[in-house]
């Protein structure tokens, strides 16, 4: 027979010329599938990297797992390949209890107790797998074991599952533990091995730890009986102090066995929690709530009868619209009352209208003239029925009130266009409500297709004695297909009409149709306008504009604007001022007067400084105190300005240091990220950053920062050489590497790195990348020191 | 015609080369029992974005029930209450264990398949077997077809793509078996020619012909067989079949139109074959809507679609985004590249999330086709820069039929394997196998 290598390799050559010849037909994947089961353990012991993998998989996928093969699993675990390792782990694991050798099981113990998470994860796997033949070795480990390998003993016995009912004794002490993972594992344990014990669930629901009185009522809900205590209890747990168990106990309520009107109950009450996400639950729990939908329904109208705030009478909208059932009519009466008294929004009410069905049209129009305020309710509503309720919204267009046939038009977008539509439309067009008109011009600005008759009429409505209606006439413009002239001649009448609304269609209008440029002459009293929405309109249209067409008025507008009264019109001037690339001194001191007001002005104004960078030195005295601000978003902005701006890099550094220490993660990574881009000039920030290697938050950017400035102070060295040996991976190798960086100062960590470097090389923490690095920064070292050989 | 008689649910309407399946109607009731509501089968599918996302902008901060939206995920707020969005989930099988560079080609292959790819950038390429393909063999030949492989770029399947990785690995996430691919259909004209191509090769040829030469629609090859039967559907079904009809009718023009000679204009960096949409987002828009249909009408119960190949380097600049996906993913921290790299996710969700809207807006009895279907949007690499396969971006949109409870962000220990979510997904199609990958079991928690 020949060794595996060797006839591997004449296979291999025999493939080459078969696939030169066209004959191949089976894939190289598949290259021991006819090989022998020993010859293909032998090769998994014995061949080399790509020949153990290939056996590996072979054996794993013949799932044939005797004696011998379960022997080799257990050996392929200690392989210096970690794929190799893996397909043992995984055949132990499939293999099951077909494993259940004391070979096995001493090597998977092994590896449970390995630095590698998933080398532990998987023996874990195996080990419960194969059955109860490890639990006592399990139990013994306990005592001993880091946390990390607790968290997976406990996993185990879950997997071994009732059988492991002699280590409950041990999970009990594990749901006690300060490690809050190794408590949610013997949790998850404890109800694997013994699912259906009352007093377990009862004692999980009593825990301090909310996750773990989480896992107990959902257990509860699904194995309690019907009409037991435990049931009871969890109907009452919606008043557990947490809210993330109030969630859970909701939807365990729902699907448990409890009689339907105590669920309902039940989760009416968390309808209203003063908790947004628990209050999500119970309308996600709605849907199993359908003992008596009418009742139900009624109910939640009465809540909505008592709430004063929109979140929660929102909340119990969208549980009207997700009950298996449509509210009743009565409900609905309470959802216009509670819609009417809190102003709530049209998209979020007409849903829950529509599913009463057309038959609510009258009521919603006898409503609707008590209440004009819910027009956009009844609009939204008809319009949502569509064809269904075509003759009420036809009714509708002629009813003697306005404010009905304003609701009516908003429904005629709904219907299918024919000529009585059209009709309809027209007449509208010209009623005698200035509020109809203009609601009906709307509707026009938002068809598809406008017939020609229509188009005429809308297009003479810009000279209506309504200032509603000639602005609504402005807006549908881009709609009417007229031809650029006219569009602009309409345009610069709208834009010095007398009224605030106009003069805001008409420059909104221009910028959408791209005729700014053709009133340029008008812009400066636009943003001088003494309307402050007239004038951020105004704005955001310039800032469209070419910069060869920032006249000298303009510009000068555009200043003012910074400093104007109004937040949204600094805002604005802001942001056009960046846009145009306006950078002068006189630019700059307007921003630096800027600084002050809302948060979104402050971030507008540091984000419009940096942009000018070193021409605005004057400015960092003010920025400087804006590293103090109360909100994240500000210093994070003025972090970004400062080191746009700031021509003096050791303060810079040094401000920037700082804000590491800041408690917004935001903030800090900002100068994490500024320090990184000055490369080496930043060494003085290495010893902080390599703290914030230890943080799960920060030790991205902060390893990034530290890959950027590729330097580091001598003074740092003790630091890198008490790290030689963290448990974390990245902060031992940042340690190595900055050590060779420092070079010649590094002389005194030489014996400690020569050490390293042995056991890295043979030895139990044998490792090949950490050997390299222990092997570069030694060079690195020695080549800079003066007597090296 | 008899009044007794309904419509099969299999029925189809028939034309000249053309076999137009019918959605869910209320007159195809079950003939067989008497029931009144037909049962609907469970649908899955699966999304592969390429680079990872900007993880800052993207895990929710809160857990369980009213969970926040990052700014990634914003765009998916109106269906919050149907998904499902994960913290910890692992493709271990994605790292490099001990073969060095890759990681791309790894990411796409291990996808959905949890197994390690053989480094190699020959033929003898080796992963494992996909879980939609896993999916489709159990249950695939319930359907015309038993899956259906979408992509938006073809890619290569030979050559070298990443590092000693073939081209096969980063260019396909779906796999019938260890060593052959499922090659991708990129063509939306093409994939609605398969959807609704019916009768001999000869005839189906004939019909495309004179669609093509008289512009007509595939509706009037089918126009007699929809009056026959108009005449006996209800009322709301007779609606419904309008607006099925008027549907496919707006997705035709939207095909000519995609690849029209005014849309040739739009600006790519990269080579466009004939009959593909230049438009990246409608080109998407239209394999979502092809997605739709083919669940609609019972084509096929499976899905995958990658939105780019592994790796992908287009540009975004309809975004506002001129530069290299692949090269911003290697961000270094650098707070511009990471927000260019959020807008581009977003971008992304935003697809998924017009997908979304439109399987909610087909009812199927009580329910939608979202709540009937089970959809993984996802990447098969965490952060860009870091290249790491713990604690994937991944979402779960749809209900599974009831046997999910969305509106949640579940957080699990780090490497919970992605795998085992697949086996939660594949034991509620009925599909049973002991394992997937390298799963250890199903994922807990999907439902209270």
């Amino acid at each position: 027979m020949m060794v595996g290598g060797v006839r591997n390799r004449i296979l291999a050559l025999a493939w080459v010329c078969a696939a030169m010849f066209g004959l191949t037909q089976v894939p190289v994947a598949a290259q021991y599938e006819e090989t022998p089961l020993e010859q293909v353990l032998e090769i998994a012991s014995s061949g080399d990297r790509d020949e153990r993998r290939d056996a590996a998989y072979e054996i794993v996928r013949r799932e044939s797992f005797d004696a011998p093969v379960v022997e080799t699993l257990a050996k392929l675990t200690a392989d210096s390949d970690r794929q190799v390792r893996f397909l043992g782990l995984l055949g132990l694991a499939h293999a099951g209890p077909r494993a259940a050798s004391q070979t096995a099981i001493d090597a998977l113990l092994r590896c449970i107790q390995d630095g590698d998470d998933q080398v532990r994860f998987r023996a874990a796997d195996a080990l419960g797998k194969i059955g109860t033949l490890a639990l006592p070795q399990l139990v013994a480990l306990w005592d001993s074991a880091d946390s990390q390998t607790r968290v997976e003993i406990a996993r185990a016995i879950g997997t071994m599952g009732p059988p492991a009912r002699g280590a409950q004794e041990l999970l009990s002490k594990g749901l006690e533990d300060s490690d809050e993972r190794i408590r949610r594992s013997a949790a998850n344990a404890l109800l694997a091995v013994a699912p259906q014990d009352d007093a377990l669930h009862r004692a999980l629901t009593e825990h301090a730890d909310p996750q773990i009185r989480c896992l107990g009522w959902q257990a509860i809900g699904r194995h309690s009986a019907p009409g037991s205590d435990a049931l009871e209890r969890l109907a009452g747990a919606t008043d557990d102090p947490d809210p993330l168990v109030r969630e859970v106990v909701v939807m365990s309520v729902a699907k448990s066995a409890l009689d339907p009107q105590r669920k309902q109950q039940a989760i009416l009450a968390t309808l209203t929690d003063p908790v947004p996400s628990v209050r999500s639950a119970a309308v996600a729990a709605i849907e199993h709530a359908g003992a008596d939908p009418q009742r139900l329904s009624i109910d939640i109208g009465n809540l909505l009868a008592q709430v004063e705030d929109v979140q929660t009478a929102q909340t119990l909208l969208l549980a009207l619209r997700r009950m298996p059932a449509p509210p009743s009519m009565e409900a609905a009466s309470m959802v216009l009352a509670a819609a009417g008294r809190l102003s709530l929004p049209a998209e979020e009410v007409a849903p829950v209208l529509q599913r009463v069905g057309p038959s609510i049209v009258p009521h919603l129009l006898a409503v609707l003239e008590e209440t004009p305020s819910l027009e956009p309710v009844v609009g939204a509503t008809l319009s949502g029925f569509g064809a269904a309720a075509r003759d009420a919204v036809m009714q509708c267009t002629s009813h003697p009130s306005a404010v009905v046939r304003q609701a009516a038009c908003a429904a005629l977008q709904s219907l299918p266009s024919t000529a009585e539509t059209g009709v309809a439309l027209q007449r509208l067009l010209t009623d005698a409500d200035d509020g109809v008109r203009a609601k009906a011009i709307e509707v026009v600005g938002q068809m598809q297709h406008v017939p020609s008759e229509v188009q005429a009429q809308v297009a003479e409505a810009p000279n209506d004695p309504s200032p509603r209606v000639r602005a609504a006439s402005i807006r549908a413009l881009p709609r009417l297909g007229l031809e650029a002239g006219r569009i602009e001649s309409i345009l610069r009448n709208a834009i010095v009409d007398e009224e605030p609304l106009v003069r805001l269609a008409g420059i909104e209008v221009a910028g959408q149709t791209g005729l700014v440029a053709s009133l340029v002459d008008d812009l400066p009293t636009l943003i001088r306008d003494p309307d402050p929405q007239v004038r951020v309109a105004a704005l955001h249209a310039v800032a469209g504009m070419p910069a060869e067409k920032l006249i000298p008025p303009l510009r000068q507008a555009i200043l003012q604007c910074i400093g104007d009264r109004h937040d949204a019109v600094r805002a604005a001037g802001i942001e056009v001022a960046s846009a145009l690339h306006m950078r002068d001194g006189e630019t700059v001191a307007a921003l630096i007067d800027s600084l002050r007001g809302p948060e979104s002005v402050l971030v507008a104004v540091l984000r419009a400084l940096e942009g000018i960078g070193r021409e605005a030195q004057a400015a960092l005295p003010a920025i400087a105190e804006l590293l103090h601000h109360d909100s994240p978003t500000v210093r994070t902005a003025a972090i970004a300005a400062l080191a746009g701006i700031d021509k003096d890099t050791p303060r810079l550094v040094a401000r920037l240091i700082e804000a590491l220490d800041d408690p917004a993660w935001e903030v800090r990574q900002a100068a994490g990220a500024r320090l990184g881009t000055l490369g080496p000039q930043a060494k003085a920030a290495v010893p902080k950053l390599f703290e914030l290697l230890a943080s799960e938050e920060d030790s991205d950017f902060a390893s990034g920062a530290l890959r950027e400035i590729d330097a580091a102070p001598k003074e740092a060295l003790q630091m890198f050489v008490q790290n030689l040996d963290s448990p974390d991976r990245r902060t031992a190798y940042f340690s190595i590497f900055f050590l060779g960086k420092l070079g010649a100062d590094a002389k005194s960590a030489l014996p400690e790195l020569k050490t390293r470097l042995k056991e890295a090389e043979g030895g139990p923490n044998r490792s090949d990348v950490r050997a390299r690095f222990l092997r570069q920064a030694i060079e690195s070292i020695e080549g800079s020191t003066d007597d090296s050989p | 015609m008899n009044q007794t008689n309904r419509i099969s649910r299999r029925a189809m309407l028939r034309g000249l080369g053309v076999t137009l399946a019918l959605p869910w109607l209320e007159s195809t009731s079950s003939l067989v029992h008497g029931a009144t509501v037909s049962e609907h089968p469970l649908r899955m599918g699966f999304i592969f974005v390429p680079n990872g996302v900007n993880t800052h902008r993207w895990f929710p901060n809160k857990v369980g029930y009213g969970f926040d939206l990052p700014p990634v995920l914003e765009p998916l707020a109106p269906l919050r209450d149907e998904l499902l969005v994960f913290s910890g989930l692992t493709h271990d099988k994605g790292r490099a264990n001990d073969d060095g560079a890759g990681d791309h080609a790894r990411s796409a292959s291990v996808f959905l398949t949890g197994s390690q790819p053989r480094k190699t950038n020959g033929d003898n390429i080796r992963v494992g077997v996909s879980v939609d393909q896993v999916a489709a063999k159990a249950i695939g030949h319930q359907t015309r077809f038993s899956s259906l492989e979408l992509g938006i770029h073809a890619g290569q399947n030979a050559g070298n793509c990443d590092s000693g990785y073939s081209c096969a690995y980063s260019s396909n996430i779906s796999w019938a078996s260890e060593t052959t691919p499922v090659g991708k259909e990129v063509n939306p004209r093409l994939v609605f020619e398969r959807l609704f191509a019916g009768g001999s090769a000869r005839e189906v040829d004939q019909s495309r012909w004179q669609r093509e030469a008289l512009r007509k629609s595939i509706l009037d090859f089918v126009a007699d067989d929809a009056r026959r039967i108009q005449g006996v559907l209800s009322r709301n079904d007779r609606r419904k079949l309008d607006e099925y009809m008027t549907g496919i009718r707006e997705l035709e023009r939207r095909l000519d139109q995609s690849v029209a000679p005014e849309t040739r204009d739009i600006e790519v960096d990269y080579p466009v074959p004939d009959g593909i949409p230049r438009d990246y987002r409608e080109h998407i828009r239209l394999m979502c809507d092809m997605v739709v249909l083919a669940f609609q009408t019972d084509s096929t119960r499976i899905f995958t679609l990658m939105f780019a190949n592994a790796g992908d380097n287009k540009n975004y600049r309809h975004i506002g985004v001129p530069d290299g996906h692949h090269d911003l993913s290697h961000h270094r921290d650098d707070p511009v590249k990471l927000e260019k790299i959020a807008k581009i996710n977003r971008f992304h969700v935003e697809q998924f999330r017009y997908l979304l809207e439109r399987l909610s807006s087909i009812r199927e009895g009580d329910r939608t086709l979202l709540d009937n279907s089970m959809i993984v949007y996802g990447s098969g690499i965490s952060d860009g820069n870091r290249h790491n396969n713990e604690n994937l971006p991944v979402v779960l949109a749809g209900r599974g039929g009831g046997t999910i409870d969305p509106g949640r962000h579940l957080r699990y220990d780090t490497e919970t394997p992605m795998c085992n979510l697949f086996m939660s997904m594949l034991e509620r199609m009925n599909v049973h196998v002991p394992y997937i990958g390298d799963s250890t079991g199903t994922l807990p928690g999907l439902t209270i």
